[in-house]
Formats: structure tokens, sequence, C-alpha cells
């Protein structure tokens, strides 16, 4: 699961969907709900960190 | 038959005129020659058939000099012209024939009115034409150029008229092209004088091809002697039909010339006419004056505006950012709600347990039969079991 490429926040959310859609599967695969679940924290923190970034730059922007 | 010799003959033809005219009488004519010698003035006075134009009577007529020092500046002054071939005369005479020298008018007297009135007719006859020709008012409708710059000016280089014009100019501070053609400007040559001065100009083209904007003609300084020219037909006509503005500075005293009627403007004096020009340079500038400011004053308030715009859009660029960022947090938070939620760990640290049949959630007892191994997760690790028996 893990990406050697940068990601972008939109990437990112969608990865991030897609793990959560099959997180909430009732038949979801047991063995690979732990890798599923800690992946998509990472990426919400991920995410989390890019839009603090964006707030910041944008305020220093837009003073 | 009597015969008699010469001398009798004319003294008999002088009493016979004595007799005849025993007082002065006054005659119309035309003066078709003149000249003075000693101060006398010698005239040559004709009259001429109306329609022909063939000459149908002439005489000479002598006014001695204690009377032309007198007669002289008397037509002068109220006529505004010299005494000159070429003018209607009313003249007081007295026939005198001499056995020498033949019949001669002693001329006593001038009647000026009488010649003003002939000068008048003859006015209103050209005037008459130009409008029937249908040129009279052509240099009047071609519009004034907005910038007068480039100037055609004839006149003659010694009159002050034309020097009191250039130095009126070049003190303005408005840089005028302005180039002289000469012409005679008063006297029987004067009307052809100018009209070959204005072929020249025409020649230049107009101010847009590197030629002139506006002509002037510029009399200007100096005692009113012989205008006529300016009341003549054939300068008329050109100036009406000249293709650039003319305006006549002739500086007269009497009434409105023939030619200042069909010019584009007249101005009194060189002076006025210069006054004219500069004016108008001078209102153009004010005007552009004007408009700078106004485009100045128009950029400041667009100026200003965009200021109080681009400050309003920072503003909401500002908000807009704050806004997305916040709707991202909060889909960002419930996104992780959901995965936390599904989280087996979370079921687990509850005290709950998994039982795992086949690497899946056993959810249903149908799936189980007695005998066989399921896998059973707890929060901290799991174990196997067997299951005994089933119930539902």
């Amino acid at each position: 699961m893990t990406r050697k490429s940068p990601l972008t926040y939109d990437q990112a959310r969608a990865e991030l969907d897609e793990l959560v859609k099959a997180v909430e599967q009732p038949n979801a695969d047991l063995s690979e709900i732990a890798g599923k679940v800690k992946r998509a924290v990472e990426l919400v923190a991920f995410c989390r960190e890019y839009l603090k970034g964006l707030q910041n730059d944008a305020d220093k922007i837009l003073t | 038959m009597h015969k008699m010799d010469l001398l009798e003959l004319q003294e008999r033809l002088q009493n016979a005129v004595s007799e005849a005219f025993p007082e002065s009488c006054w005659v119309r004519a035309e003066i078709n020659q003149l000249s003075v010698r000693n101060g006398h003035c010698y005239m040559e006075l004709v009259q001429k058939d109306p329609d022909s134009h063939n000459l149908v009577a002439k005489a000479q007529a002598v006014v001695w000099s204690n009377v032309f020092l007198f007669l002289k500046p008397f037509f002068e002054s109220s006529t505004g012209m010299p005494l000159n071939a070429g003018l209607q005369v009313l003249l007081k005479v007295e026939p005198r024939m001499h056995p020498l020298y033949g019949l001669s008018l002693n001329v006593s007297d001038v009647d000026p009115s009488f010649t003003l009135g002939g000068v008048e007719l003859e006015r209103r006859k050209t005037l008459e034409r130009l409008e029937k020709e249908g040129i009279i008012d052509m240099n009047l409708q071609l519009p004034f150029p907005r910038i007068p710059r480039c100037l055609a000016v004839i006149s003659s280089d010694k009159a002050a008229g034309y020097q009191d014009f250039a130095n009126h100019l070049s003190q303005s501070g408005y840089a005028f092209r302005v180039r002289l053609f000469q012409a005679l400007m008063q006297g029987s040559g004067a009307s052809a004088s100018i009209i070959d001065a204005m072929d020249k100009v025409a020649a230049a083209g107009s101010g847009r091809d590197g030629g002139y904007d506006v002509l002037l003609i510029l009399r200007g300084g100096g005692a009113v002697t012989d205008l006529h020219c300016f009341d003549d037909y054939s300068l008329a006509a050109n100036i009406a039909q000249f293709p650039i503005p003319v305006i006549t500075g002739i500086g007269h005293f009497r009434d409105v010339h023939i030619a200042d009627r069909v010019a584009h403007m007249a101005l009194k004096t060189p002076t006025a006419a210069a006054d004219f020009l500069i004016d108008c340079l001078a209102a153009e500038d004010e005007e552009l004056e004007q408009t700078g400011r106004r485009i100045e004053r128009a950029m400041q308030n667009r100026f200003n505006q965009e200021e109080i715009y681009l400050s309003h859009v920072l503003k909401d660029l500002k908000g807009a950012v704050r806004w997305l960022v916040g709707q991202h947090h909060h889909n960002l938070d419930l996104l992780e709600e959901r995965v936390v939620r599904n989280n087996p760990l979370t079921i687990l640290q509850k005290g709950y347990s998994i039982t795992v049949y086949q690497g899946r959630a056993v959810r249903e007892v149908s799936v189980l039969r007695p005998g066989e191994q399921v896998k059973v997760l707890l929060a901290d690790g799991s174990f196997l079991s067997t299951v005994i028996e089933t119930e539902k």
C-alpha cells in the first residue's frame, strides 16, 4: 500500500474514500482491514498537514 | 465764298465755344489716360458705348495746378482712391478753344459722390455675378482647420502690417510656419499680382500634403490709397474658389470690400489676424490640457475603485480559502470517524470478540458445523476454538 511518488491532496482524498468504503464493507477481509485502517489514518494525517500548509500559504499571500 | 486763314477759323471756333458755354457745366466721363506734369493734371476723357464698349466720344481735359492742388486731396479723401485712369467721374468743366492747342476742358471741380456711386454700382454688379455663378460662399463653406499652423501670407515685405503680423505670431510661443508670397498690394497691377501669388500657394497643396492650412492676404500699414483691386471680380473669384480658407487683413477703414465678402474671414488688420490665429491654437491648447486633466482624474478614480475592489477580493479570497480548508477538515473528520468506527480493534477493546472462519468474520451461526475449528479474536490476541454445538 505504500506509494513512492509524492502524493497530491486529491489523490490522497480519492484513496481515502476508497479505503473508507472498503472498511465499511460487511464482508471485508479481516486480514487486510488492519492495514487499510492504518493507511487511512496516515492519509488523514497527510491531508490535514496539507490543508494546514495551504492555509498558512494563503494567509501569507493574502496579506 | 469767303476765304480765311487757319487762325481766323480757330478764333471763330474759340468765340463759338465761348458763346455756347458762357458758364461751366458738369460732364460725366471716364478717365482714359491721366498724367501730371509741372503740377498740372492732363486727362483724356472718353465715353464708351455701354454695349459694344467702343469709344463714342473723346476730349482732352486739364486741371491746372492751382486747382489740382486742392482737387486731388479732396477727391482722394472723399473716395478713398486716387484720381486714376479707369474711374468714372463727374467734372465741372469750362470748354475752351485755343487757336494753337485746340479744344480743351478746363476742370474746376469734381463730384466724388458720383464716382463712389459708380464704384458701388460696379461692386453690386460684381457681387451679383459671383452669386449667380454660385461661387460667392465657396471659401466661406470650407471647414476651418482646428490648428491653423502652416500659413501662407500674400503681402508686401515692405508693408509694416506684415512685420506686425510675423512679430505677433513669433511672440505667441506657438510654432507657426509662415511663408511670405510677395505681391503688389495696391494699384492697378495688384489684382493680377495677388492672383499670381495665390497660384503659387495653391500649387503647394493643403496642410495635409505639406502645404498650407490657411491663406492670409494682408495689406496693412500706410495710408489708404488705391484699394480698388480688392473689389476686382477676378481676385474675388479666385479667393472664393481657393481650396483652403482665406483670411483677409486689408486694413481699411471704409466699408467692406468684395475680397472680404468672399473670404472665409475678414479681419480689420494684420495684427487682428495674428490674434485670431493665436486664439485658435490657445483654445486647442486649453482643450487639450482640460482633456489631459479629465483623463488624469478618470484614471485616479478608476485606480481608487480598483484598489477598493482588490482589497475586497483579497478579503473574499481569504474567507473563501478559510471556508474551503475548514470544509475539507470537516470532511476528513467524518472520514476518520468512519474509519475508527469500523476498525475491528475498537470493538474488541470494548470486550467483544470476533469469530473468524475461513478468514472471514462469522455473522451467522448457520455457516458453522459441530467439530469445525474457528479462530476467536480478542483485543490483545486470539485463540483457536472447536464448535461443539450450534443453536439458532
